[in-house]
């Protein structure tokens, strides 16, 4: 997993306010008998009919206020994740979808301006450790806050199981080895 | 400067053990840990770690409530075997509190059983777990990795919210009220004008609301982005818990110089109700601009709206009434509790005899059950966003959420009306 302060680059997506869980991961199409391959063909069919086809890897998700709204479902950020989304940039994101991107590592940014600040297909440039998102296609900069050390930790260890998984280990606990 | 809700029990459940004001990062110690069918998303999360067969320790057997619920009994292979893994799971870790495969909703099963308690804080893998506020209880949704972390030790990081208080004047109503109420606010100050904030609802329309109306409301903190719906105890809420468990608990009250980032007040003598339209919950009208909308389905259920006094209006406003002809009418108690709470009362029999389909427990009538495209909902369940019953194939089917008496006359009359006309004085 990329590390939070390496530039990140991709092609924009965009969708409108208050994109909820249940249009992320809500299900309906059923393309296999993988779970996995269901979750990733529903992400965002709702509101963008063509994504789960033509998202590519590397992408970033560009979105209005309330982003992540509605029910507790993680496979919401799993959903994101599997189709290759890298970074998510909102105006306002949802406090439960906020929480679960960082457990999940899925970098996710409250950006205000962003949404007029880029158009679908454009480029952006995620510089963290700058402090700044670059629209690379048409130019101009908006600035990025700085998330709680804490929560870059989250980040930096690729999620919250390896937090977990530390303190577990840190009282004894440590999983039963493989063979 | 004084303290609000959110802050005291943040407070005191800090384990730096300092006072926490809003903006804050603590670490704080839960009382609760409410895990439903998304159990097999927290295994999977130790699964990452390595531990192959499920969490290897609870922090505390006594306060992880583990309810399989949401669509029981199963009808599929996967669910019949995650019920399995937690059943197996239940008697390893040796948990107190185990309900299994019981038809409910777990935010009820909750109250039901006196699981949440005035001055505690409790986290549960649901986002209407905000919904226990009610009871004067710091509560909120987090997601399964976020819940693996509480499993193991008992704590997890929060923000202390900035507060908005809310207050609620008027002289109490006949029927249910508390879905009007939030959709009012919600068509007003936008969906997400609560965002990571606590919603502290006090004033005298307030302290009058039932047990069953202020759940409504606090369920609801969500819809606005809330991270708690905040009610102060009071008589009713002290006794409705007092007569559910022994163990005891140590309410709070705001302070009175405590600091609001907003206050708003409703009157809801001149409030009239309040419908959502398709696809937000902030699309709110005044009722009588969706006068006369025909419907094919309507729907009391719910963690928002499946209560007894929910379905106890529907079957006053049915009693010498039927259902309209091609409509069909759903009705689903929230918990095993309330049903058994509507069969004493003896309303089941003609509710079902007025037409209603009356369903058994569970969250399937605000999830997974179907309207189609080509179909019109009205609901009192808690969300209406696109494809919320169905899925994405579903993304246009019109779903319309207000309070149960305007879903009920809706079903009488097989369209939207004033609801009035069918409560009898």
């Amino acid at each position: 997993m990329p590390s939070l302060f390496a530039r990140m680059r991709g092609r924009v997506w965009k969708v409108g306010d208050s994109i909820d869980t249940n249009q992320l991961a809500g299900g309906g199409v059923v393309v296999s008998d993988d779970p996995l391959e269901n979750l990733k063909a529903n992400c965002l069919r709702t509101a963008r009919p063509e994504f789960p086809d033509q998202v590519r890897p590397g992408d970033i998700l560009v979105a209005g206020a309330n982003f992540g709204c509605g029910s507790h479902r993680q496979t919401a950020v799993e959903a994101l994740q599997l189709c290759g989304i890298q970074a998510v940039l909102a105006e306002s994101v949802a406090r439960i979808h906020l929480r679960n991107s960082i457990a999940l590592a899925l970098p996710t940014f409250v950006v205000p301006g962003i949404a007029a600040f880029v158009e679908d297909g454009q480029e952006l440039e995620i510089d963290y450790a700058g402090g700044t998102v670059r629209n690379a296609t048409a130019g101009g900069t908006l600035p990025l806050g700085r998330l709680p050390e804490s929560v870059e930790r989250i980040y930096e260890l690729g999620g919250l199981y390896p937090v977990i998984a530390d303190r577990l280990a840190r009282e004894g606990i440590v999983p039963p080895r493989g063979p | 400067m004084g303290q609000t809700l959110a802050e005291k029990i943040l407070s005191r459940h800090n384990t730096a053990a300092r006072p926490a004001r809003a903006g804050d990062l603590v670490d704080a110690r839960v009382d609760g840990l409410m895990v439903h069918i998304s159990w097999s998303a927290v295994r999977q999360a130790y699964r990452k770690i390595g531990f192959e067969d499920g969490p290897p320790r609870v922090w505390d057997r006594r306060k992880l409530f583990l309810m399989i619920e949401h669509n029981q009994p199963p009808t599929n292979v996967n669910n019949a075997r995650a019920n399995l893994d937690a059943r197996r799971d239940a008697e390893r870790l040796g948990l107190e509190h185990f309900y299994d495969a019981e038809m409910g909703i777990c935010h009820q099963m909750m109250v039901d059983n006196g699981h949440a308690r005035p001055g505690e804080l409790v986290v549960g893998t649901d986002s209407h777990t905000c919904m226990l506020g009610a009871l004067n209880c710091a509560a909120t949704g987090i997601g399964a990795d976020e819940a693996a972390y509480v499993l193991a030790f008992g704590e997890l990081y929060f923000t202390v919210p900035q507060s908005i208080k809310v207050t609620l004047r008027g002289a109490k109503k006949a029927y249910p009220f508390a879905k009007d109420v939030i959709l009012y606010l919600a068509g007003r100050y936008g969906d997400a004008f609560a965002q990571n904030k606590s919603l502290e609802f006090g004033g005298p329309f307030a302290q009058a609301m039932d047990m069953s109306d202020r759940m409504c409301l606090a369920d609801h903190a969500v819809e606005v982005g809330a991270k708690f719906g905040l009610f102060e105890p009071g008589e009713a809420a002290l006794a409705f818990v007092r007569s559910r468990t022994d163990l005891p608990f140590e309410p709070v009250a705001a302070d009175a110089d405590a600091d609001y980032v907003q206050a708003i007040e409703v009157d809801c003598d001149t409030l009239g109700f309040q419908v959502a339209r398709p696809f937000r919950f902030d699309n709110v009208s005044p009722l009588e601009d969706v006068i006369g909308t025909r419907i094919d389905q309507a729907r009391i259920g719910s963690c928002a709206n499946g209560r007894f006094e929910d379905i106890e209006i529907a079957a006053r406003m049915l009693r010498g009434r039927r259902v309209a002809k091609g409509v069909r009418f759903y009705v689903s108690p929230a918990s095993m509790q309330v049903y058994r709470q509507c069969a004493d009362a003896g309303i089941i029999g003609p509710l079902i005899e007025a037409g209603v389909h009356f369903q058994a427990p569970g969250c399937s009538i605000c999830t997974s059950q179907v309207v189609l495209n080509e179909e019109v909902c009205i609901s009192s369940t808690t969300r209406n966003s696109r494809g919320r019953f169905g899925g994405a194939p579903t993304a246009d089917a019109q779903v319309y959420l207000a309070g149960p008496a305007t879903v009920a006359a809706a079903a009488i009359a097989g369209e939207i009306v004033d609801p009035r006309e069918f409560i009898d004085a």
